[in-house]
């Protein structure tokens, strides 16, 4: 790891934490292991990028990534649920529960879940990153290079 | 792309605080998530293999009642049943299943089993676990990517459970069988060079199924792009 760029990703990790710190623990750590384990990989995939990573740069994708994962597991959540109620209609299955708590798509977990998923695509279109965080990690640090120059 | 990533954070944390319920409901659930969309999943596979496929309630309940832990008993539980000419086979959730070389017991994610070969009531005898030979296959799910100590696990798992899918020669002539191989299910891509570790396991006879980015698996079967979160598009 190049010495110029440690700190600035310690610096991306330790903004991603204070960003996310009212998270409940299990999102937290995989949202912060996740831009950890991704600051490990900048030089690697830098070079795959064929990037220069600037200390700025390297702020800046440590802490989309975190971002990045945030995005992912809301949508992989909402679209987990929706998918599999879906195709358990198929078999006629409407309703869904695990204990007392009810999965279905008229439940207060699918809306909880879709509301969440609309309200953050809308945030991050704000700061018109939503696209971005579509994107893989090679892109992402390719468009915060092109923007940085 | 301007980016102010000072008013990213603000507008994130505001976000985490208004949704703060959503938040505690994904972290709290998501093994749960993947354990349904498991089952699913292996649903639909065996409607792509041509079984009819219906869900099975425990009486009382007119809702799919998913088992998301060792604990309680089968019967108290919904399941899948698949049926394809003469044969019928089950789909139940965290199935508790005898051991392949001992009396251990283990629970897997998902069992795919024999049709009636688990009691759908309560009986005078009392029933521990599923024998070993009424279990055609079985799938494990993690919310994990997929690294090489994870694939060195599961191979243990399925050598405690169905070591014959370790030493499998595949079928030379006849169809394919429509059953699932031991299969590993999880939400991860493979990292490190756990690829490399899979695309060797057919030289190696070791004859089980690994699905990475499961999630996206599932995406696809729901738009009609594949059939089966299992095979192949």
């Amino acid at each position: 790891m190049p010495d110029n760029l440690q700190p600035s990703i310690a610096r991306g990790i330790s903004d991603l934490k204070e960003t996310v710190y009212a998270l409940p623990f299990p999102l937290r750590e995989q949202v912060v292991g996740f831009a950890r384990s991704i600051g490990e990989l900048t030089p690697t995939l830098a070079i795959e990028a064929d990037v220069a990573v600037t200390p700025e740069i390297a702020h800046q994708f440590v802490f989309l990534a975190g971002v990045k994962k945030l995005h992912d597991l809301v949508h992989s959540s909402f679209w987990t649920l929706d998918n599999s109620v879906s195709l358990l209609a198929n078999s006629e299955v409407t309703s869904v529960r695990m204990g007392g708590r009810d999965f279905s798509k008229s439940s207060e977990a699918y809306q909880l879940f879709r509301s969440l998923l609309t309200a953050l695509d809308r945030e991050l279109a704000k700061f018109e990153i939503r696209d971005l965080l579509n994107s893989s990690q090679i892109e992402l640090l390719q468009a915060i290079s092109r923007n940085g120059s | 792309m301007g980016l102010n990533l000072n008013e990213v954070k603000r507008g994130i944390k505001r976000l985490i605080t208004a949704h703060k319920n959503a938040f505690d409901a994904i972290g709290s659930s998501q093994t749960t998530l993947l354990e349904l969309a498991s089952i699913a999943g292996i649903a639909e596979h065996y409607k792509a293999q041509g079984y009819f496929v219906r869900a099975c309630n425990p009486k009382g309940k007119p809702y799919f009642a998913m088992k998301a832990s060792t604990r309680g008993d089968p019967w108290n539980f919904s399941h899948f049943k698949a049926k394809k000419e003469d044969e019928i086979v089950e789909i139940h959730m965290n199935l508790k299943v005898r051991s392949a070389h001992d009396k251990g017991i283990y629970c897997v994610d998902v069992g795919i089993t024999k049709g009636g070969v688990i009691p759908t009531a309560k009986s005078n005898t009392s029933w521990e676990c599923l024998s070993n030979d009424d279990l055609i296959s079985f799938g494990e799910a993690k919310k994990l990517v997929i690294y090489p100590m994870l694939l060195a696990q599961f191979i243990g798992i399925v050598h405690e459970i169905k070591p014959l899918s370790l030493a499998t020669t595949p079928a030379l002539f006849g169809p394919p069988s429509p059953h699932l191989p031991p299969t590993l299910i999880a939400i991860g891509h493979f990292s490190g060079n756990a690829r490399v570790i899979v695309s060797s396991y057919p030289l190696r006879n070791i004859h089980i199924n690994i699905a990475e980015s499961y999630d996206s698996r599932l995406a696809q079967v729901r738009l009609a792009k594949r059939i089966s979160p299992f095979l192949e598009p």
